[in-house]
């Protein structure tokens, strides 16, 4: 069914979306800390951790996170007696720091690959 | 200024195969003129099947909601100058269609049926009527302008899920009565709405109070619900 986006309806499908991304991410985080046993496999994986490609992963996570932040931070203001006369204001912000935030985050993060 | 434009209509026609078209009239309208005028021309001119409900035609009744280029609105609130020149018009969404633009709105109304929607008082009333002070008013009179058009609950995402889902509209009457300091029913209604499709299943997503024509927000009043819920010790297991 096809039905108009408006930014109230996409701030919700995103925290959706990256709540799920986020759940599956901290399991595999969870399993893959837990294997390691040793100073050497943390290393190895450390090193792993160098690799550009993991890096702009990273950056992708950053901004998974950065959204369900403030997406949560939104909501929790609204049910907490916020007006929601600014909802709308609340998203365009929360999107605004959401970008700041990243693209300062990605400048720290890249300077250690670069 | 008179200009053409192009109602493209999703069609229901349960006794033919497909059941399912979009019909395309090209019509003559006044920039001025509303939706519900150029679906009765095309009615009165081209194809007296097309099917519609329509009473009023001054946003009171609410009876031709429908969904407009994508979102719900009033049929006889939306001018065509706001459109563009391709309208698109659907019945609205999530509820059984009946034929063309009417929908089955049983669902819609059990809903509003099930949250005790009117007075409950056992007092014994006072000689004339059961007085209420302006601000008391105040507080239940953007609830009260509510038209029970189904645009909202039909426009909610959680609804299209889960049919279940009391829906704004059930929960703004909700809100009316208990809010209403005459009322003394605030218990019983909390129980109704605590319930596992009921207010704690609205997520603040806002779609209801974008389509509103009386221009109610609904999930203000949903979210003040849920914080009587709160203060009152229903957190969700009642039902």
């Amino acid at each position: 069914m096809r039905y108009k986006w408006s930014i109230n309806s996409l701030a919700w499908l995103f925290h959706r979306i990256t709540g799920i991304v986020l759940s599956f991410y901290i399991i595999a985080h969870i399993y893959v800390l837990s294997h390691l046993k040793d100073p050497e496999s943390y290393n190895r994986l450390m090193g792993m951790m160098k690799n550009p490609i993991v890096k702009i992963g990273e950056l992708g996570l950053f901004a998974v996170v950065l959204i369900h932040v403030f997406a949560g931070l939104r909501v929790t203001f609204l049910e907490a007696g916020i007006s929601t006369k600014y909802q709308k204001h609340m998203a365009y912000t929360g999107a605004v720091f959401i970008a700041l935030v990243w693209f300062i985050g990605a400048v720290y993060f890249l300077k250690e690959v670069f | 200024m008179e200009k053409y434009y192009t109602f493209k209509i999703k069609r229901f026609l349960p006794d033919e195969t497909p059941s399912v078209r979009w019909d395309e009239f090209r019509i003559r309208l006044n920039r001025m003129e509303r939706i519900i005028d150029g679906l009765i021309k095309i009615k009165e001119t081209r194809d007296g099947t097309l099917t519609f409900r329509k009473s009023c035609a001054h946003g009171v009744c609410g009876s031709c909601a429908m969904k407009i280029n994508g979102k719900n609105r009033l049929a006889c609130q939306t001018l065509v100058k706001d459109m563009p020149e391709v309208i698109e018009i659907e019945p609205l969404p999530a509820l059984p269609v009946i034929k063309d633009l009417a929908v089955d709105m049983t669902l819609f109304f059990e809903k509003n049926d099930r949250v005790l929607p009117y007075l409950v008082n056992d007092e014994p009333p006072p000689e004339r009527e059961r007085l209420q002070s302006p601000d008391d008013q105040h507080k239940i009179l953007e609830s009260i302008t509510c038209i029970m058009c189904g645009s909202c609950t039909t426009s909610c995402p959680v609804f299209w899920a889960d049919k279940e889902y009391l829906g704004p509209s059930a929960l703004l009457k909700a809100y009316r009565f208990t809010f209403d300091t005459r009322d003394r029913a605030t218990q019983q209604r909390l129980e109704k709405i605590t319930g596992e499709h009921g207010v704690w299943r609205c997520h603040s997503i806002f779609n209801c109070v974008d389509v509103c024509p009386k221009e109610i927000d609904i999930t203000k009043h949903i979210l003040k619900l849920k914080r009587l819920a709160v203060k009152k010790g229903f957190t969700g297991d009642s039902q």
